[in-house]
């Protein structure tokens, strides 16, 4: 009897550290919180690399636009730079080619204020929806950061419970029987962190660098403002 | 276009490395089981040890230690006579002894020789007040002669201090009526040892009466007293030999094994380790020696012989570790355990305490 009862405690005791081995153990509730927030942990790197990979690819064909619209509008071949980049998913080329196509069909100008606001008008909009666009991550990570530990406490009283209520129907209190229980209620704390520290974290990171994204944008919009406002003032 | 394959393979990315991680987890984890199994197992194994190692070794070592002391007693004995200004009292003492061990020796079993010595001396003093030098002898054969009938450490180490330190009261006067008794069963002939513990306190009670006619027959003996020599040391010798023997038989084996399972049951659910549990301290093994008595309750305060599995980390937790197994066997205290198996048995047993086995 004893030694039976040791070693189906030994084998819990040594291997309780063991993720699956804590899944396994616990009820359905406590399953449920661990598998929600594996999948939250899961989603919010999915989500960093993401957007790693996509405001790196973004900022990289922002610059080599920008470096090409300068090159173009030096030379005042904007039209031909148009037609090239027509179609163009970088952010900075669909604000470009917002402004553009404000210009073009502005036509003849009579009132020149409102054609200058309707055209900054079409620069914000369009530098608007680029962050936005860039920034839909944002608010996913933010939940996952901000709700997880909540979620994983959740977890946690509820496995608490469990083991307390089962300390009272057995009426022992030996801490090898007490502590796989808050081992395992534990673990949905500890997943319920892990999930949300990389996520409000990358959460911080990326709405810096948002921010800059955006000021960058919208220098970008400012200079095509200038050059476009120009050109429409030249046009009569 | 590249933000849904950006995500996509962020997605991949992160999907892996969780995979990752878990399987390092997992390895890791496993690696430590097997780790942290061994002291387990070993722990296991032990507590039958405990408690069957200290039964059987013991008298043993105390039979041999006899065997030298009781042909000096004899001497003594034959010494004693001499210096002694009343012949025929002095002859009284001296013969009693011989002759009782003579006769004893081979009806006699196991509790007898215990019993036998003890009497003699007591009641020595009280009748012959005389001589000085007569009884120092004899208490010197008694402890020998007591020492070897120990089967079970209880049984020797309180009977001998209280003959000749007179601790408690209460106790020489149960001694001396067991002894009285255990005379005169001696001379009746006692049937078997293993009857012989319960039948005795029966016939103690009967044998009043007949301890006084075991004296006039003793008195008779005096007469062959004479021969002191050769047959007091046969007597002494053969006492111990086999009150040793058959007491070890009787104890040792399955039913030691059965005595500790049943004392570890019914201390277990008494046994708390409280906030220890888990800790370094579960690793200290304390082996308690208790007294019952023959109703099943504990004889006094459990005492601590010896704890192992002390180390740096725990060992402050040893007078604690100590006091918890205490407690228990005084919380649980009246055990049920078989009464054949009291004396010799556990009425003074030495168990192990192995935190790991104990919840």
């Amino acid at each position: 009897m004893p030694s039976l009862e040791m070693s189906g405690n030994a084998d819990l005791a040594s291997s309780v550290l063991s993720p699956v081995t804590l899944f396994l153990h616990a009820d359905m509730v406590g399953r449920l919180v661990m598998i929600l927030l594996l999948c939250a942990s899961i989603g919010s790197w999915a989500l960093i690399f993401g957007q790693f990979f996509r405001s790196s690819a973004a900022n990289r064909a922002s610059r080599n636009f920008e470096k090409a619209y300068s090159k173009a509008e030096s030379m005042g071949e904007l039209e031909r730079f148009y037609d090239r980049y027509f179609g163009s998913n970088d952010p900075s080329a669909r604000i470009f080619l917002a402004g553009m196509q404000t210009a073009k069909s502005a036509g003849k100008v009579i009132d020149h204020e409102g054609e200058r606001d309707r055209l900054s008008l079409s620069l914000e909009d369009a530098v608007a929806a680029a962050v936005e666009d860039m920034s839909s991550p944002l608010s996913s990570l933010a939940t996952i950061g901000s709700v997880s530990p909540f979620v994983g406490l959740f977890g946690t009283v509820w496995g608490i419970m469990h083991s307390f209520s089962q300390i009272a129907a057995g009426g022992n209190t030996a801490m090898a029987i007490v502590g796989p229980g808050i081992a395992e209620a534990l673990f949905s704390t500890a997943l319920g962190l892990f999930a949300a520290i990389p996520a409000s974290i990358a959460y911080n990171r990326m709405s810096h660098t948002i921010g800059r994204f955006e000021s960058r944008l919208t220098r970008f919009s400012d200079r095509i403002y200038i050059t476009l406002s120009r050109a429409m003032d030249a046009r009569h | 276009m590249t933000s849904r394959s950006a995500m996509r393979r962020g997605f991949f990315i992160a999907v892996a490395g969780h995979i990752l991680l878990l399987l390092f987890f997992l390895i890791r984890f496993s690696l430590q089981d097997k780790r942290q199994s061994q002291p387990v197992d070993t722990i296991e194994v032990t507590f039958a040890h405990g408690v069957g190692i200290h039964s059987s070794s013991p008298e043993a070592s105390s039979e041999a230690a006899r065997a030298t002391t009781a042909p000096k007693i004899g001497e003594e004995k034959e010494a004693a006579p001499a210096p002694k200004k009343e012949t025929p009292k002095e002859a009284d003492s001296q013969p009693k002894p011989q002759t009782q061990n003579s006769a004893k020796t081979e009806p006699k079993l196991e509790n007898k020789p215990v019993a036998k010595p003890q009497p003699q001396p007591r009641t020595k003093p009280v009748e012959m007040p005389k001589p000085a030098p007569v009884a120092k002898p004899e208490p010197q054969p008694k402890e020998a002669a007591v020492a070897p009938p120990q089967k079970a450490k209880v049984t020797a180490p309180e009977k001998p201090q209280p003959k000749a330190e007179s601790k408690t009261p209460s106790k020489p006067h149960n001694d001396v009526k067991n002894l009285m008794e255990s005379f005169s069963k001696s001379q009746v002939n006692v049937s078997d040892h293993k009857a012989g513990s319960n039948i005795e306190s029966n016939k103690g009670k009967e044998k009043n009466n007949a301890s006084d006619s075991g004296k006039s027959k003793s008195d008779n003996s005096r007469n062959s007293g004479s021969r002191l020599g050769n047959d007091f040391l046969k007597g002494i010798l053969g006492g111990m030999g086999t009150s040793s023997k058959p007491q070890g038989s009787s104890i040792s084996g399955p039913a030691l094994n059965g005595l500790g399972a049943a004392i570890k049951r019914q201390v277990q659910p008494c046994y708390d380790l409280g906030a220890l549990g888990g800790t370094d301290a579960m690793r200290i093994i304390t082996v308690l020696r208790l007294r019952f008595n023959p109703d099943g309750s504990v004889n006094g305060v459990p005492e601590m012989i010896e704890q192992t599995g002390l180390t740096s980390d725990n060992r402050s937790y040893a007078r604690q570790m100590a006091e918890i197994s205490r407690r228990a066997v005084l919380r649980c205290a009246p055990l049920h355990l078989p009464a054949e198996l009291y004396k010799g048995g556990w009425d003074e047993i030495d168990i192990g305490f192995i935190p790991a086995q104990m919840h």
